[in-house]
């Protein structure tokens, strides 16, 4: 079952696009990791998913109902937390969760109750006076008493020190099994170490969207040696990315590796070659390398 | 409903000292007010000074505690927590309309009796009043600024908006854009109810779809068309419209049928040298309205007049600007272009004028003395004399509860008239527009050698009358001294 769907959903603010035509789909349980560089409409298609914005064009459904007609309904299954998200900065800690409990029929009290404890919350402090993390701390607390069906993050990590992260992913991983999860970071490192499907937008447009075992396995670094200068390709495949050359040694990004089909390709391509070596890349390397190579090859 | 009070009772957890100050000014208020006196006195005077100033004071408290409760759960912006969690629309706004309605217009209500009993009138005689009040009160003062708060994230922007409205207003003003207040006179409820009517629809569908859909840039689209409209109605009302208004809405209580209009062309003002004033040329007509059934009197609400031209068309309207003269022979002055006076002064012109008239009745008179303390006047409230600039000027000033009657005439008790105008209130609403229950009327009227008493009548209308009459060979130029 699919949890989200987008159909040719777009945002454009007067003459700036901020999502194009973004067709997307979220499988129930999965944790989808929508990356991007900054600016790339992350944060606009999850607020045009969230109803919070309106799509200039195209539709989204979230949990099956159409995203402009989100309501008390679906929000009671839905836990939201956004890394510029206004909260009620007057309430202590406890008061917030208190409030909010009459509106979530599937608010679980001890639960809540296990949340603050375990995420070290200061239940009579305000709001106002916790640190940034202690508050997004609070937001997910809120956002998880209840068991929803699909938690939506939004930069969650942005700004946050590497402890409170650290806590806070294993807060999300072990509080939200069976949930679907969708989270949007820029932090790829730690994405990667969770998320089972990852969706690349860049400049509003949505370059790939897969799983995790996929990406890993497609995107491979390749390093040639040659005796000598070599004669470069023409022309140049479109999947090979971010090419640099020094001397005699060609270094290259391979975006569709087939373990039986590139080797060949090098061999045919640099007949020359002395040595190839074909490694696999993390995830921050293979965004980079998208980055650099101007986006367009994914 | 559970919902609803959830929400409220964290908006009074929230703002519990803004309301706690909030009631107190207002308790403040209703003790001052309701010890104001309608003459000046020593003991008096500091409540009368407080009790103006937080008149001025608490509508600012108030806007500021309505802006408060609704920018807590913002409606334009993408970033407050609320919008993503189970929030009913009709619960949210339900618990704003609660909060407002418990927090300012309960304790305003309960400031009107404590102001009325404290001045010796009894809540149970003003019923209508009691209840009408909080419904203008809310109209005009409260729900205008609450779609303001709707269409805004704070109170800075808030203030803002409104700052850069009476901007608009002045540069309007400056352009020669302004109310046509002339000759509204007693018709003005009619042009103020379709104006606050006007607004009323604008806030509340403002407000509604905010709250249902939250799409600002529409609504403001929506609070720009409601505040033009308004504009326009106030500005450019046509006060034949808003007469013939006032005659349907307010069903006539006589036979008027043998009021009559007589041009009396042999009862031509005195001589005098031409004027030429700012908007034209004064055209004084000797015009009589004979007919009146005993013990009725009637005023003139407005006058209009077409010149028919001597190639047969019709000239612009000539409008009525002032009414001169005694009771006997009164002139009603009608202004004409400074060039079309010109061009036709000494042609004898036909015309045709329309006439608007109200018809009061049902006098009541009492005797007022000159010297001694208040006195009860059935109809008006609590009236005081004042000797002020004692060889000049005598005050008669009255608290009145919630609105004056139709007319009001004050006299001394040797014939002596009333001076100036301003004391006809046509409006069938039980209340004027005001944050106190009680208001002040004053009539200023010069001393008359032995006069011991004001004899203060009061009437109410009866009947709305139009009436035309064509009037040939009119020469200008024979009524323009």
């Amino acid at each position: 079952m699919t949890v989200i769907r987008t159909c040719e959903l777009s945002k454009s603010f007067r003459r700036t696009h901020a999502v194009v035509k973004l067709n997307l789909e979220i499988p129930e349980g999965s944790i989808f990791a929508l990356v991007g560089p900054n600016g790339a409409g992350k944060t606009t298609a999850i607020k045009m998913l969230m109803n919070i914005l309106r799509p200039s064009a195209g539709t989204a459904e979230v949990l099956g109902t159409d995203s402009r007609r989100l309501g008390p309904a679906e929000f009671a299954q839905i836990g939201y937390v956004s890394e510029n998200q206004e909260l009620p900065l007057w309430m202590t800690v406890d008061y917030f969760m208190s409030y909010l409990k009459p509106f979530y029929p599937d608010w679980d009290n001890a639960w809540a109750e296990e949340l603050l404890r375990q995420l070290d919350l200061p239940r009579g402090r305000r709001l106002r006076d916790l640190s940034r993390g202690m508050r997004i701390k609070a937001a997910l607390a809120s956002s998880l008493a209840y068991h929803p069906k699909l938690i939506v993050l939004d930069e969650p990590f942005s700004g946050l020190d590497s402890l409170v992260r650290d806590e806070l992913i294993e807060a999300l991983l072990e509080r939200c099994a069976g949930a679907t999860v969708m989270i949007s970071s820029h932090d790829l490192a730690e994405i990667e170490t969770f998320a089972s499907h990852i969706g690349y937008l860049d400049g509003g447009c949505l370059r790939f969207s897969e799983e995790m075992t996929s990406l890993a396995t497609r995107f491979r670094e390749i390093e040639i040696t040659f005796d000598e200068s070599p004669a470069l390709p023409a022309p140049w495949p479109p999947t090979w990315l971010g090419l640099t050359q020094s001397a005699a040694v060609l270094r290259f990004v391979d975006s569709q590796f087939h373990a039986d089909s590139t080797p060949a390709a090098i061999r045919i391509a640099f007949p020359s070659a002395r040595a190839v070596a074909i490694n696999p890349m993390p995830l921050r390397a293979i965004f980079v390398s998208l980055a650099k190579s101007g986006r367009k090859a994914a | 409903m559970r919902q609803t009070l959830h929400i409220l009772g964290k908006d009074i957890r929230r703002l519990r000292y803004d309301i706690i100050v909030m009631l107190a000014l207002t308790a403040i208020f209703a003790w001052c007010a309701g010890h104001r006196s309608p003459f000046f006195d020593w003991q008096t005077a500091r409540m009368n000074e407080m009790a103006e100033l937080l008149e001025q004071l608490l509508p600012v408290a108030w806007w500021y505690l309505m802006a408060r409760v609704i920018h807590g759960e913002q409606l334009p912006g993408d970033r407050q927590f609320w919008v993503t969690r189970p929030y009913r629309w009709q619960s949210l706004l339900g618990a704003k309309v609660l909060f407002i309605a418990m927090c300012v217009i309960l304790p305003l209500l309960i400031s009107d009796c404590v102001i009325l009993r404290l001045q010796g009138f009894h809540p149970s005689e003003h019923f209508a009043g009691i209840a009408w009040h909080p419904l203008v009160f809310s109209v005009v003062f409260l729900l205008p600024v609450a779609a303001l708060a709707c269409l805004t994230v704070n109170i800075a922007q808030m203030a803002l908006t409104f700052l850069a409205g009476i901007a608009s207003l002045v540069i309007l003003a400056l352009f020669g854009i302004r109310p046509a207040t002339i000759w509204f006179g007693s018709l003005d409820w009619v042009r103020l109810s379709l104006v606050f009517l006007v607004v009323l629809i604008g806030v509340l569908n403002i407000i509604v779809f905010q709250y249902s859909s939250r799409r600002t840039g529409l609504s403001r689209i929506l609070a720009g068309a409601t505040v033009g409209l308004a504009m326009m109605v106030g500005f450019f009302l046509p006060w034949t419209f808003a007469f013939a208004l006032q005659s349907r809405l307010v069903k006539s209580r006589v036979d008027t049928t043998s009021i009559s209009v007589q041009f009396q062309p042999e009862q031509r003002s005195p001589a005098r040298a031409p004027e030429y004033t700012r908007v034209g040329i004064p055209i004084r007509l000797p015009i009589a309205f004979p007919g009146a059934p005993p013990g009725m009197i009637q005023i003139v609400d407005g006058m209009a007049g077409e010149l028919v031209l001597p190639d047969g068309k019709t000239s612009k309207p000539l409008r009525m600007t002032a009414i001169e003269g005694t009771k006997e022979n009164r002139w009603y002055v009608m202004t004409a272009e400074p060039s079309l006076y010109e061009r036709v002064k000494n042609t004898p012109l036909r015309m045709h004028l329309i006439v608007l008239l109200t018809l009061y009745g049902n006098p009541r008179t009492e005797r007022i003395p000159l010297e001694g303390n208040s006195h009860r006047v059935p109809g008006i409230g609590v009236c005081a004399t004042e000797p002020f600039e004692p060889e000049k000027f005598t005050t008669l000033q009255c608290l009145v509860p919630f609105r004056l009657p139709g007319r009001t005439l004050a006299q001394f008790d040797n014939g002596g008239q009333v001076t100036g105008f301003g004391r006809m209130v046509n409006s069938p609403w039980p209340t004027s527009i005001g944050i106190s229950p009680v208001n002040k009327a004053y009539w200023r009227l010069p001393n008359q050698a032995g006069a011991t008493a004001f004899v203060f009548t009061t009437m109410q209308p009866l009947a709305h009358i139009r009436r035309e009459i064509d009037i040939p060979n009119v020469r200008l130029a024979d009524y323009a001294y």
